[in-house]
């Protein structure tokens, strides 16, 4: 329990902002904390465009489950919606990562009638048609990732994934004095925020004389990733440093470069408590972009904002500030597993109920 | 002698649960989800399982000849990706080109050089894909309107899924029922050994079943990409082993000699109305899998193995 208050802090200020932000005028809805969640389009929703009464029926398509952040993600958007007296009933759908199930997904929650839509789409030119018909029924719909101007949606809700990209871009070239190798370890191949991640963090290498020495898709998959960190260990091949797309693999890559008795070297991680620990434990020079699974809760706040008659900015995006090694022992937290993620919005009793190691 | 109905009807494979099972799910969901039994739902429907039902019906084939095709998913991509990344003029030959190709290459390695099916197949998707990406690396462009028209029904009212389906199903039953390749399918599936000493031709038969499925993932591919109107490299992942399950829902045997188009499109729909169904009955997205795989097992188990010509 070391570490438990700074985290429990977070926790409490998530909840004092949530219910502060239900009492706030019209045009400053607050769906997380400053910090977290920044305003990116000073355009705004038309007030009581989408007002009706509640309780509400709110359906969000999502492209799969299948890693910790995702399920914790989840976990989070149904504890808020459990105890929002405003939401009737939460349906949440996964696509299992299949472009065409999600399309069949979003036709099959409007068929039950919602009363908002939230997608997260795996690439948004694949369900525009979907949300337009969504939107031409007249029901909000909430986009959760960077449409780029593909898809127009009523509010979109971004996880600033060239930011996070470009964090872990700016470390290296900082770290390697802009010049060596780096390994680049991506997620999922086709994902339009995984593309995101990746060209941040070419773009924060440009013109540096670091080159990418490999490239592999890890899935954003911790055994996968291990498998692939091996073979490029074992392969020789030089190394100054790890671009990471996402914290399980990097965990991976510092156990293999542990194992095989190799110096680490510098690595990007992300908020991720397993990802904390192998960073304490081994003391790995890493940064940490945080991607907050209380985006989930934040996206569902925005639904029930609009179909209270509320005004909501069009674009939101999270960038919070990186952890460094400096800040690790602020965030790591012994008492829960690795699956945690910070920052988190439910309550410590939630925490210990779920993530207790 | 292949011949009769009693032979007709068991090589076709279906048999009570094949039936039962979309039967059941129909009346159930019917009752259970208010919104299940509306028009636009069963428009949803027809929609979701059309691309998966031309696949599958291309999967029907090379099963029968006692073989698999795990390619059609990479193929179906691939097609997504050359709609939107070439001249519009030249995207449809080029997909059917690209198509031909995979099928050759597939029923040469299959049938010429004795690879197993699984094997040869699993390569071929691995290399498509990797293909796929080089091409268009991630999902985006513009459908040509001709093509997007494709996925439209010009008669109002009715979904162009459904014209879609009909083709596939007419063609597909026409070869396999009324045709003399049909029939020497059956024979090869059942025993190859047994149909060649009785002087049917093996080789080129079975190199024509994997073109042949290559090209109905080309046709799925062209759908599925006109009804999403832009290309994804990933569209297809599901493919592949989706068509072997809606096959196997529909009583084929992967053995070969045992399968028909009706069993095809009952597994179809099977696997369709699950996936609704869970969606509108609001299923956890946690169980949802392990459900889809328990109703595979049920399924399976529950269909007797028959054997024919050995």
């Amino acid at each position: 329990m070391r570490h438990s208050l700074p985290v429990f802090g977070l926790a409490l200020a998530f909840a004092m902002a949530l219910s502060s932000g239900k009492s706030i005028a019209q045009d400053d809805v607050e769906l997380l904390p400053d910090n977290l969640l920044n305003i990116k389009s000073e355009a705004m929703t038309e007030p009581g465009k989408f007002k009706k009464d509640g309780p509400y029926r709110i359906g969000w398509s999502f492209p799969g489950v299948g890693n910790t952040w995702i399920v914790q993600m989840h976990q989070e958007t149904e504890y808020e919606a459990a105890n929002n007296p405003q939401v009737k009933e939460f349906i949440f759908s996964e696509a299992n990562w299949q472009p065409a199930k999600q399309v069949a997904d979003i036709e099959d929650i409007l068929t039950k009638g919602v009363d908002a839509l939230i997608v997260a789409p795996i690439a948004f030119p694949m369900v525009k048609k979907q949300i337009e018909a969504a939107m031409a029924t007249g029901i909000p719909v909430i986009t959760f990732g960077v449409s780029n101007g593909a898809v127009e949606s009523d509010v979109e809700i971004m996880g600033a994934g060239e930011y996070f990209g470009e964090v872990g871009g700016t470390f290296l070239k900082e770290k390697l004095g802009g010049k060596g190798t780096i390994w680049a370890i991506r997620g999922v191949a086709g994902v339009g925020e995984e593309q995101l991640r990746y060209d941040g963090f070419r773009r924060a290498i440009e013109g540096t004389e670091i080159k990418i020495g490999a490239e592999v898709f890890g899935d954003w998959n911790y055994a996968k990733a291990k498998g692939l960190c091996e073979n490029l260990v074992l392969s020789g091949q030089p190394v100054d440093g790890i671009w990471s797309s996402g914290a399980e693999m990097t965990r991976a890559c510092i156990e293999v470069f542990q194992s095989v008795g190799k110096p680490l070297v510098p690595m990007t991680g992300e908020g991720n408590n397993g990802f904390f620990k192998t960073w304490t434990e081994s003391g790995v020079e890493a940064v940490s972009p945080v991607f907050t699974p209380g985006l989930g809760p934040a996206v569902l706040r925005a639904a029930v904002a609009l179909l209270e008659g509320k005004s909501l900015h069009r674009t939101y995006f999270s960038a919070p500030e990186p952890l460094t090694n400096a800040d690790i022992d602020k965030y790591f937290r012994p008492d829960l597993n690795d699956a945690f993620w910070v920052p988190s919005t439910l309550p410590e009793e939630e925490l210990q109920r779920l993530f207790k190691r | 002698m292949i011949g009769g109905s009693a032979s007709r009807s068991s090589r076709s494979g279906i048999g009570i649960i094949t039936v039962a099972l979309p039967l059941s799910m129909f009346v159930l969901l019917s009752f259970a989800a208010p919104s299940f039994f509306t028009g636009q739902n069963i428009g949803n429907i027809s929609n979701q399982i059309a691309a998966l039902l031309i696949t599958s019906l291309g999967q029907l084939i090379v099963a029968i000849s006692g073989g698999v095709d795990l390619s059609v998913g990479s193929t179906l991509s691939l097609t997504s990706a050359i709609i939107v990344s070439f001249d519009p003029s030249i995207v449809i030959p080029l997909a059917l080109f690209a198509g031909c190709c995979i099928g050759v290459v597939n029923g040469v390695g299959v049938a010429v050089f004795g690879v197993h099916p699984l094997v040869m197949t699993l390569a071929t998707a691995t290399f498509v894909q990797g293909l796929t990406f080089l091409v268009l690396p991630t999902p985006g462009g513009v459908v040509p309107p001709a093509i997007e028209r494709l996925a439209e029904s010009p008669i109002s009212g009715l979904p162009g899924s459904l014209l879609w389906c009909a083709a596939a199903i007419l063609f597909f039953w026409l070869l396999l029922s009324r045709s003399s390749f049909g029939l020497r399918l059956y024979a090869i599936g059942a025993n190859p050994r047994n149909a060649a000493l009785n002087g049917v031709k093996v080789v080129a038969p079975i190199i024509t079943c994997y073109v042949l499925c290559s090209l109905s993932a080309v046709a799925a591919g062209v759908f599925l990409t006109a009804r999403v109107s832009t290309g994804d490299p990933t569209v297809g992942a599901s493919f592949g082993l989706d068509s072997v399950t809606v096959i196997a829902l529909g009583g084929v045997q992967l053995s070969g000699g045992i399968g028909s188009v009706p069993g095809v499109i009952l597994g179809a729909i099977t696997l369709g109305l699950a996936t609704n169904g869970m969606n509108l009955l609001g299923v956890s997205p946690f169980l949802r899998m392990a459900a889809t795989g328990l109703l595979l097992l049920g399924a399976i188990s529950l269909q007797r193995r028959k054997t024919i010509g050995v």
